[in-house]
């Protein structure tokens, strides 16, 4: 027999780690593609906030001034200033080490321009995507590490199948509708190959964001402690203990604007404080990180106590900075709004990619298999995939604005009935045949995004009609996208539940000495 | 969204796809659209939209841009021509003459 040639061996490697990774591929693709507009998705979430846009000295004076309050001997105020996408003023406490450890505090939301909490529904809102998109809702870290040997298999996936592509020029606008696995394969080619740019590089710098996990030798032969290497490579000043003695903090509004001069009118994104109110106070201001490719922030640290300016970062070195700039490509912290809408198009493009084809695996093999239970196990999981998924993503939604705001532990229950939608939908389907699984799936998921503009209407005064005529632009383009959600899934099972089309019958063809003979 | 850089990425891929063999049966093209010369014109309309990116987002940003429109109108491209040639040769016109109308007023 002979051995395979190249093509072959490619094919077969990109069969494979397409399939095993695709699944999982699948959500995180279309996870982190929901996550390019993860604030929009949380302000959305909480449309009772309205929150008064402010300068960020004021916003972070505000903020300050709420933690001498609530937590004046904390170890450490990390205060995320609000910008034109997250209209809020995020907080993180980090307490004192105690015994017993005290427990982690959550994240503070504060009015911008008062510095008081904000009241609002409890939900996870666009973090639940970003944070499940690299963390698959496992423990730490197993579901990074899956994560990761998913994008690994991904970066194989790509490699392959350019090379097994024979036609990937002639092929390069050829999409034909209605050829059974032909058509599959037309919609994998061009929704991977038009965009492969983007994949490759978001496969490649998805891995970069990780890198220091995936591949932890050179740090801990260097280093005494990973946090060591994190300072030194940020530029930051070290961390000193506190010394005890209290000292009030200098204000913090002159710093910023101090930063603002030096970085050319740049906003700052962060205020980090460690060791308030003490004698060995310092205040970190970074940049807003949106200005530039690289996602590497400068940060100028000054002294707590009076003010005085300790340090700025460095420059960083070269492989800081093109690792930098590889997860500010991944990020796209950098983009626009425009920019910003191409990279989610893309990112559907990709979810598109895998999808269609973990469908084409089975159709290549519906005809011949060598494990009619295999084939049958596939063919469940691409449904509780493709359909399946999407309708747990429109649950989360719905469960924002059905769940009562002032629910305990809502944001939690938001995250599992997503999963319960999800599995349950799943389960559900394979208990119909197989012909019939796909439309009824699709139209449920097609069902949920229709649903959602419909219901926001209904719970909140900011639906549709009304987002309209007030100009409320975030509003009107989340229930836009949930109806185009909900038109391109029921097209899907439109189509998924037409009938079979059965191969024209061709006259037989007498042969020609026959013909002659009669 | 730069859609002057978009319609020229569109129109200039649109020009390599009737420079292959399906398209060009689908369609009359005039004799002077040969394959070569229509590479040409959609190179070059590429390019101007690279320029274009370049000019307004800096090179570093700008390539990254062109890189994902390309992408886009790729796709937009190979999804009309799957239903009509005529419909994705018509769609051209109109949408140069909003990236010209966006360069010009903004």
């Amino acid at each position: 027999m002979k051995p395979p040639t190249l093509r072959q061996s490619m094919a077969w490697i990109h069969g494979w780690l397409g399939l095993l990774a695709g699944w999982i591929l699948f959500a995180m693709f279309l996870t982190g593609t929901a996550s390019y507009f993860r604030p929009e998705i949380t302000r959305w979430m909480q449309p009772e906030l309205r929150p008064t846009a402010v300068a960020p000295g004021a916003a972070a004076a505000a903020a300050i001034a709420h933690l001498q309050r609530v937590a004046p001997d904390a170890e450490q105020w990390m205060i995320y200033l609000p910008d034109a996408r997250t209209t809020t003023t995020r907080v993180f406490i980090r307490d004192k080490p105690k015994t017993p450890p005290a427990p982690r505090r959550p994240e503070l939301r504060l009015d911008p321009a008062t510095g008081e909490p904000l009241h609002a529904r409890a939900t996870k809102g666009g973090e639940h995507f970003y944070r499940f998109h690299f963390q698959l809702q496992l423990p730490h870290p197993w579901g990074r590490w899956l994560a990761g040997l998913c994008a690994m298999f991904m970066l194989g996936a790509i490699i392959s199948g350019v090379i097994t592509h024979k036609r990937i020029f002639v092929d390069f606008f050829t999409l034909r509708w209605r050829k059974g696995q032909r058509s599959w394969l037309d919609a994998h080619n061009v929704s991977a190959v038009l965009a492969l740019p983007f994949h490759a590089m978001i496969t490649y710098t998805g891995l970069i964001t990780l890198m220091l996990m995936y591949m932890p030798g050179p740090i801990a032969a260097n280093y005494a402690k990973p946090a060591e290497f994190s300072a030194e490579a940020a530029g930051i000043e070290p961390e000193r203990p506190a010394t005890g003695r209290p000292a009030r903090l200098a204000p913090v509004a002159p710093m910023i604007a101090a930063a603002m001069r030096e970085w050319g009118g740049e906003v700052p994104g962060r205020v980090t404080i460690r060791n308030p109110n003490d004698e060995a106070a310092i205040v970190t201001v970074a940049r807003d990180g949106t200005a530039a490719l690289s996602a590497r922030v400068g940060t100028i640290s000054w002294s707590g106590t009076d003010g005085r300016r300790l340090s700025a970062s460095p420059p960083p070195g070269p492989a800081i900075r093109t690792a930098a700039v590889m997860l500010g490509l991944h990020l796209g912290w950098f983009a626009d709004t425009g920019l910003r809408w191409i990279y989610f198009l893309l990112g559907l493009a990709g979810t598109a990619m895998v999808g269609t084809g973990l469908i084409l695996w089975t159709e290549k093999r519906l005809r011949k298999t060598a494990s009619p239970r295999g084939l049958a196990i596939v063919q469940r999981l691409n449904i509780g995939t493709v359909a399946c998924f999407p309708a747990g993503m429109a649950a989360f939604f719905l469960a924002n604005r059905l769940l009562p705001a002032a629910l305990p532990g809502r944001a939690d229950l938001e995250v599992s009935i997503m999963f319960y939608a999800w599995f349950g939908l799943a389960a559900l389907a394979c208990l119909r045949p197989l012909r019939r699984a796909w439309p009824e799936t699709l139209g449920i998921a097609a069902s949920a995004f229709a649903a959602i503009p419909l219901v926001n209407m209904a719970t909140t005064d900011r639906g549709l009609p009304r987002a309209l005529a007030q100009g409320d632009a975030l509003f009107v383009a989340f229930d836009l996208v949930m109806l185009a959600a909900a038109a391109l899934l029921g097209f899907a099972a439109w189509r998924a539940g037409a009938p079979l089309r059965r191969p024209r019958q061709t006259a037989e063809r007498v042969p020609e000495a026959l013909a002659h003979a009669a | 969204m730069p859609l002057d850089a978009l319609a020229g990425a569109y129109a200039g891929l649109t020009c390599f796809a009737l420079a292959t063999r399906r398209p060009r049966q689908a369609i009359a093209l005039p004799s002077a659209a040969t394959p070569p010369r229509l590479r040409l014109l959609g190179a070059f309309l590429l390019g101007l939209a690279l320029a274009l990116l370049a000019a307004q987002l800096g090179t570093a940003l700008g390539i990254v841009a062109w890189i994902g429109i390309v992408g886009i109108a790729a796709l937009a491209l190979v999804l009309l021509l799957s239903r009509s040639t005529r419909a994705a040769l018509l769609a051209v016109p109109p949408l140069l003459l909003l990236g010209a109308a966006a360069l010009l007023f903004g």
